[in-house]
């Protein structure tokens, strides 16, 4: 077994094109669910691909898709960097 | 029989239902380009099919008003088959619907649409192994040339031939001992107890006359688990456990190019830039395109009026006849088809191979934070992009925000984003008066500021109404950047000359046939020793005239509610009624017969202004009606716009006056 809560980390401080395992997906009731529906799921890998020129979204690789989220709706997203 | 299409958003499932049904939905490379149910005949092998297409959802537990319609959908057991349309570059994520899917019906075929994509990206599918996984047909398709529709059709023959059955996953572990509480209990025609039992738990209001106090307890024993997120991740990991077997990745970086397009295009100093080259590029075009094809077809239409007017005379018809047919009928539309067609066949087309190449979300992506700045999200600058084409597209587009607050903002601020129905307006503004010097480029980039000035208007009235009407916070929403694709150059030409702007023009004509008719009723009509039109036009005028117009355009505008497209044409017909002149005979007279009227380029500025803002058409009202169902919005939605306008012209006109 691995010890999570030395390395993880919120998402938005992944660095971009870095890549990580998602552990814990907290986030208001809305998003949330949206999230899980695109496949944000625990266990699943995630990769920061894209910020904005207003640094408010980043794009994110996720199942092979790109998905752009709000940094307010990831930060209590919690991964743990490959 | 009738059959659903369903899909993830943005995977061609407007390409697949036209190429079955050999209808012309539009079609574009955004998710969420159909937000309404639509539906088409197929006839296969001597049997009809009624196929509908569904908006695209990520999942059957709706968060959106348009994906609530597809879950309704699949729920009803209202059909007889389903097609779900996959991207094959996508596989993973679009298997979570899938299998959604799958727990409720197994007579579905699944098409893998988009293989030619996946190939340029080295994706490959083992279709026959995804086959007996999923124990329905896969098909793998390329809609947009059509490949794979035949396929399609005859697994769904053999599809509904089926015995109902369904796809088991076993519940999430933490769940399990509650479903086998519940199942029992469940009637007995139910299909998939374990899924209804889940279904169960995770909606709130239960209605169904199953023992509630058995469910009322066990809910009670987990409630601090979040069932939605563990039903959901539980269908993510089956979709991932599946997609390992089936896809594999001959080459890891196959989005690299995207992704250098991405950080061109989304670059910080370079994003705005590009977003204004494009559309500076688009205008320039229309314009060229606009000078060139107008001048030939007013020579060609204007070319019948003789012949018309000899053989209506030949006709013995009464002189007040045929002065109505030719110079209030004819002419109208000879105008609204020379003014009109031009800049709308040549713009349509531009934009929808814009849309076509995916660059519309990276726009969105961009204006983001300023969009966020006024508590609304940068999905609104999808629906303005639609209200290019029609403000009530725009309208009904903006079910794609999940927000209620911020889907009004979008409402009641797309009129701002002038329609295929205005440009022509504004366009023959700027080339009459503004900018003389038959300078294309100039003129682009004068019509490239006045867009700008809407979007800018569209910014301070929503930061407006979030900090009164409509208050709030910016809400959570996802936006999905689909990757590029190459656009169908000569599909997009046809498609949209023949659906869009042909039903535009059809529209125009329409509507100004009987305007035509009305203004020259009202030209003829005396009373006293004045016309009806002499009068009202003079009572309008004063307050006009405080706004940089004219009683006779202020007049054109009221009238041309029903379309905004007849502005100009009711302008010309109520001064030639006036008798100030009587024949035209090319498009530069035109302008004289503005200028003998009074116009300058303060009434050609405000004129511009007042169409990019002002009342949105009929249609666009009554679309908002049935979209925001409240009288209070809609009626707001003509007040808002309208009152801006008036200000905006008042304002131009007097720092125009003081200066010269």
């Amino acid at each position: 077994m691995r010890v999570w809560g030395d390395v993880m980390k919120s998402l938005n401080d992944l660095e971009l094109n870095k890549e990580a395992i998602v552990i814990k997906v907290a986030a208001n009731e809305n998003i949330k669910n949206r999230l899980l529906d695109i496949g944000l799921v625990p266990g699943s890998k995630i990769k920061t691909v894209l910020i904005s020129p207003g640094k408010d979204m980043v794009a994110y690789q996720i199942k092979g898709a790109i998905i752009a989220i709000r940094k307010d709706d990831t930060k209590d997203i919690m991964v743990e960097e490959l | 029989m009738k059959i659903g299409l369903i899909g993830n958003p943005n995977v061609g499932k407007s390409t697949i239902f036209n190429a079955l049904t050999g209808m012309h939905q539009h079609t574009g490379n955004w998710p969420g380009k159909t937000v309404a149910k639509a539906s088409g005949v197929k006839k296969y092998k001597g049997v009809s099919y009624i196929i509908e297409d569904l908006p695209g959802t990520y999942s059957l537990l709706a968060h959106s008003k348009e994906e609530e319609v597809t879950r309704d959908f699949v729920y009803s057991n209202d059909y007889d088959g389903l097609i779900i349309v996959c991207d094959a570059t996508t596989l993973e994520r679009n298997l979570n619907l899938v299998i959604q899917v799958l727990q409720i019906t197994n007579k579905v075929v699944l098409c893998i649409n988009l293989l030619d994509e996946a190939k340029k990206k080295k994706i490959e599918i083992d279709f026959k192994a995804l086959e007996k996984l999923l124990n329905v047909p896969v098909v793998p398709a390329i809609a947009r040339s059509s490949k794979g529709i035949d396929d399609i059709m005859e697994s769904l023959t053999q599809v509904l031939k089926r015995e109902n059955s369904y796809y088991y996953l076993k519940p999430p572990k933490k769940l399990q001992e509650s479903v086998s509480l519940l199942e029992p209990l469940l009637a007995s025609n139910i299909l998939n107890k374990t899924n209804y039992a889940l279904n169960l738990l995770t909606t709130k209001n239960v209605t169904d006359d199953i023992n509630m106090k058995i469910l009322k307890d066990i809910k009670k024993d987990l409630k601090n688990i979040d069932i939605k997120a563990l039903v959901t991740e539980n269908v993510v990991n089956e979709a991932s456990r599946i997609a390992d077997k089936v896809i594999i990745y001959h080459n890891k970086d196959y989005q690299k190019k995207d992704r250098i397009i991405d950080k061109i295009v989304t670059n910080k100093y370079f994003s705005i830039p590009i977003m204004l080259i494009m559309l500076l590029f688009v205008f320039w075009l229309t314009i060229v395109g606009t000078n060139y094809f107008s001048e030939i077809l007013y020579d060609f239409l204007f070319s019948f009026e003789k012949p018309l007017l000899n053989f209506l005379e030949f006709c013995h018809l009464p002189a007040v006849i045929v002065d109505m047919f030719v110079y209030g009928l004819f002419r109208v539309l000879a105008w609204v088809i020379a003014v009109m067609l031009p800049p709308m066949a040549i713009f349509f087309p531009l934009f929808t191979l814009l849309e076509d190449l995916g660059y519309l979300p990276r726009i969105a992506f961009c204006l983001d934070k300023a969009f966020k700045k006024c508590a609304s999200c940068g999905k609104q600058a999808l629906t303005m992009a639609m209200g290019f084409g029609c403000n009530a597209v725009g309208v009904t587009g903006a079910r794609i925000i999940d927000s209620p607050r911020e889907r009004l903002m979008a409402i009641l601020t797309n009129v701002f984003v002038p329609c295929n129905g205005r440009f022509p307006l504004i366009i023959s503004m700027i080339t009459m008066f503004l900018i003389v010097s038959n300078n294309n480029l100039l003129s682009a980039l004068l019509l490239t500021l006045f867009i700008v000035l809407g979007v800018f208007v569209t910014f301070v009235i929503t930061k407006i109404l979030s900090k009164t009407l409509l208050k709030g916070v910016p809400s959570s929403f996802t936006l999905e950047l689909p990757s590029y694709r190459r656009p169908q150059v000569g599909k997009v030409i046809v498609r949209s000359l023949f659906d869009r702007t042909i039903f535009v023009l059809k529209r125009a004509i329409c509507a100004s046939a009987p305007a035509g008719i009305v203004i020259w009723l009202m030209a003829n009509v005396q009373i006293g020793s004045n016309s009806l039109l002499a009068i009202c036009s003079g009572g309008l005028d004063p307050f006009a005239r405080l706004i940089g117009l004219d009683g006779v355009i202020l007049m054109a505008f009221i009238l041309a509610f029903p379309a905004n497209e007849i502005v100009i044409p009711i302008i010309i017909m109520g001064y030639m009624s006036l008798g100030y002149l009587t024949d035209i005979d090319n498009l530069a007279v035109l302008k004289d017969l503005f200028v003998q009227n009074g116009w300058t380029n303060l009434t050609a500025i405000c004129t511009i202004i007042f169409s990019l803002m002002h009342w949105p058409c009929l249609t666009t009202v009554l679309t908002i009606k049935k979209e925001t169902g409240s009288l209070k919005w809609t009626l707001l939605s003509i007040i808002i716009p309208t009152i801006t306008g008036i200000l905006l012209c008042f304002l131009t006109t007097l720092v125009y006056n003081l200066l010269f």
